[in-house]
């Protein structure tokens, strides 16, 4: 592709100013700062997530005149879909949704549909860069139920599926539901909740067992089976077809972000952009974890981690 | 209720005292209610929804747990927890304890899901120290429980400590194949208008999504199960009972635990009902017999693939059916079933 556009600032501030506000939602103690946060929340042109119901109503009216979106990038939470997301929306041949996310609740396809843009603003967008595709970035693996979805919504849809270090991706999700749950924590209901280690152990020794493991708010079954891709991945391939899926493997991404991000263009035939970084404001907050345990979890994953290499023929190093 | 169908209750005097119609009558009407509401226009189904009741079968209006929670609600501690996956036949069981007259009704038998990580939403749907006082006038004794269905979520068992270490669990475990197929039937019926949308289309039907399963699971992939049951977890995970007890055990001790055959409560309901009230510590009483409750209508089921996926059901769950008979030395014979 010879054309060759340039990321605009203000649009890369719109998307750190999404994930911004909605982590300061979760860890400010201030009651006056939540609310002036929901007010605001009410009226952004872009969402991390959970778009205001109102929202998305008031765009169901012209349905008809919105686009299908023209590719998903997914992976499980935490894996960093929020991070390559924030380079993917930057392109100025993207065309923003509402919301970086499609709620995993509210499953009605208007409520879907509403979330993209008309067929006017995809025109003009590829009137000036030759070229406007629109999508959304759900992390919803291993979840099987958002593959149909979109199958429906664009059965030729591309997936980018983003895939982190089974444990680093475990870790960092405990400590994500620690910030979301840490003032929900501190009630007696939560009192017994065994900490990471030993949630680690008892899930370790349920899921080998076909048991369900910890469903906490956020992710709703099971730490460890979020960082088992297999089942999930060949499911899509299965669904989607295996040429419309393209893997960026985490660690690769946060070294080598431009190469990866170039190649994620590519893969959506996107013209060249040289990509703007993006500060990190997804990160979880820090914790202090045992070299132990994550040889222990290190093990855990190894023969799902061997069967996923030969599923995708890479061996990814994890 | 037939007058002349009263049951008899003794008190630790011996005393005979009569069932409580009122109870009884309450617990039946929530069930015809809550199929009723999905017989109905919806418009007629959300008023059923909203409308205040004494108790509710499965989720209270949230309007009713905030006012619970706003007024003075000082709930009793639960003593006990029945449970089980759902529609393992967990909600017959949970009437047959309720009906007792020594139990005090909470607000519903499935706890609203929505508020539910916080003590004092919970607390708001339990039953009232109020109500207990009433019963142990009464009756002389007075007990609350808690009655969701839980099973096989881990996080629950830990929730349930905290509300009571010293609580007494009754689990009710059925035949997985029988139960996997109501789930399935279960998910349709309170599903079958939000399923109508076309975002449904792609979602396979039940054999393929039950084949599909049988692959993810045992290579620990999710399964399909939504809007109930534990989310994202699966039909067929819901069937594999023994994770669950291992941990109940680990957390309460076994002898804190009791497991009731849901076959068995259907065809000897007097017998097993009668130790679970002795497990309870509950005075004796005579059981009246309730009708199947919470059973997915006919025309929910797909009996055509009902029928091609139940052998490989059952060959599916016969290993791990084989690991719970021998942890719990007890032969639940659902193969023969």
């Amino acid at each position: 592709m010879s054309q060759v556009v340039k990321v605009e600032k203000n649009r890369v501030e719109l998307l750190e100013g999404a994930i911004e506000d909605y982590r300061r939602f979760y860890q400010s103690d201030s009651a006056f700062e939540k609310a002036m946060l929901l007010l605001r929340h009410q009226f952004r042109s872009f969402y991390f997530v959970d778009t205001p119901i109102w929202r998305v109503l008031a765009r169901k009216r012209n349905l008809d005149k919105r686009v299908a979106p023209d590719f998903w990038l997914t992976g499980a939470i935490r894996s960093g879909t929020s991070s390559l997301s924030n380079y993917i929306f930057q392109h100025p041949s993207v065309v923003l949704p509402l919301s970086k996310e499609l709620s995993t609740i509210m499953y009605q396809q208007y409520y879907f549909k509403a979330q993209f843009p008309k067929k006017l603003q995809v025109e003009k967008v590829r009137q000036h860069t030759g070229k406007a595709l629109t999508g959304h970035a759900t992390p919803s693996a291993p979840a099987t139920n958002m593959i149909y979805f979109n199958k429906k919504l664009n059965p030729d849809m591309k997936l980018i599926v983003i895939l982190r270090d089974p444990v680093e991706r475990t870790i960092s999700h405990w400590r994500w539901d620690l910030m979301k749950t840490g003032n929900l924590r501190k009630d007696p209901l939560w009192k017994y909740m065994p900490d990471f280690e030993q949630s680690m152990r008892i899930e370790m020794k349920e899921v080998k067992e076909m048991g369900c493991g910890f469903s906490l708010p956020n992710g709703s079954s099971s730490y460890l089976r979020h960082s088992i891709y297999g089942p999930s991945l060949e499911l899509m391939m299965k669904e989607m077809g295996r040429e419309n899926i393209y893997l960026v493997e985490a660690q690769d991404f946060f070294i080598n972000t431009n190469e990866v991000v170039n190649g994620v263009y590519d893969f959506l035939g996107l013209p060249q952009c040289t990509p703007v970084p993006v500060k990190e404001t997804n990160h979880s907050p820090p914790f202090d974890i045992s070299e132990e345990i994550k040889q222990e979890l290190a093990s855990f994953f190894q023969p799902f981690n061997e069967k996923l290499y030969e599923l995708v023929g890479k061996d990814f190093n994890w | 209720m037939n007058k002349q169908a009263q049951t008899q209750v003794k008190r630790k005097t011996d005393q005979p005292l009569n069932a409580d119609l009122y109870k009884i009558a309450l617990l039946e009407n929530s069930v015809r209610d809550f199929l009723d509401s999905h017989d109905v226009h919806a418009s007629a189904s959300i008023f059923q929804k909203l409308k205040p009741k004494p108790y509710h079968f499965v989720y209270p209006s949230v309007w009713q747990i905030a006012l619970r929670n706003l007024l003075p609600h000082e709930a009793m501690t639960p003593d006990f927890a029945c449970t089980g996956a759902e529609q393992s036949l967990d909600d017959l069981l949970a009437h047959y304890v309720m009906q007792h007259p020594c139990v005090a009704l909470p607000l519903s038998k499935n706890l609203s899901l929505i508020p539910v990580y916080k003590e004092k939403f919970i607390k708001a749907q339990l039953a009232s120290k109020k109500q207990g006082e009433k019963i142990s006038r009464r009756f002389g004794l007075a007990k609350s429980g808690f009655f969701s269905s839980i099973q096989p979520s881990t996080s629950w068992i830990y929730w349930l400590k905290s509300l009571n270490p010293n609580m007494r669990i009754v689990l009710c475990l059925r035949n997985p194949v029988d139960r996997v197929l109501d789930h399935w039937a279960w998910n349709k019926m309170l599903a079958s208008e939000i399923m109508k949308d076309p975002i449904y289309d792609e979602l396979p039907g039940l054999s393929a999504t039950l084949k599909m399963e049988m692959d993810q699971t045992p290579e620990c992939g999710n399964g399909m199960n939504f809007f109930i049951g534990v989310g994202a977890t699966g039909y067929l995970r819901h069937s594999i009972y023994l994770p669950f007890i291992k941990e109940l055990h680990n957390v309460f001790g076994s002898d804190s635990v009791m497991i009731v055959d849901a076959n068995e409560l259907k065809e000897n309901h007097t017998e097993v009902i009668q130790k679970v009230y002795g497990f309870l510590s509950l005075p004796e009483y005579i059981p009246q017999k309730m009708e199947n409750i919470g059973n997915p209508p006919e025309r929910f089921r797909n009996l055509h693939d009902e029928q091609e996926v139940r052998r490989d059901l059952l060959d599916f769950f016969k290993p791990y059916n084989e690991q719970l008979y021998a942890y719990l030395e007890t032969d639940f014979k659902w193969e023969a079933s």
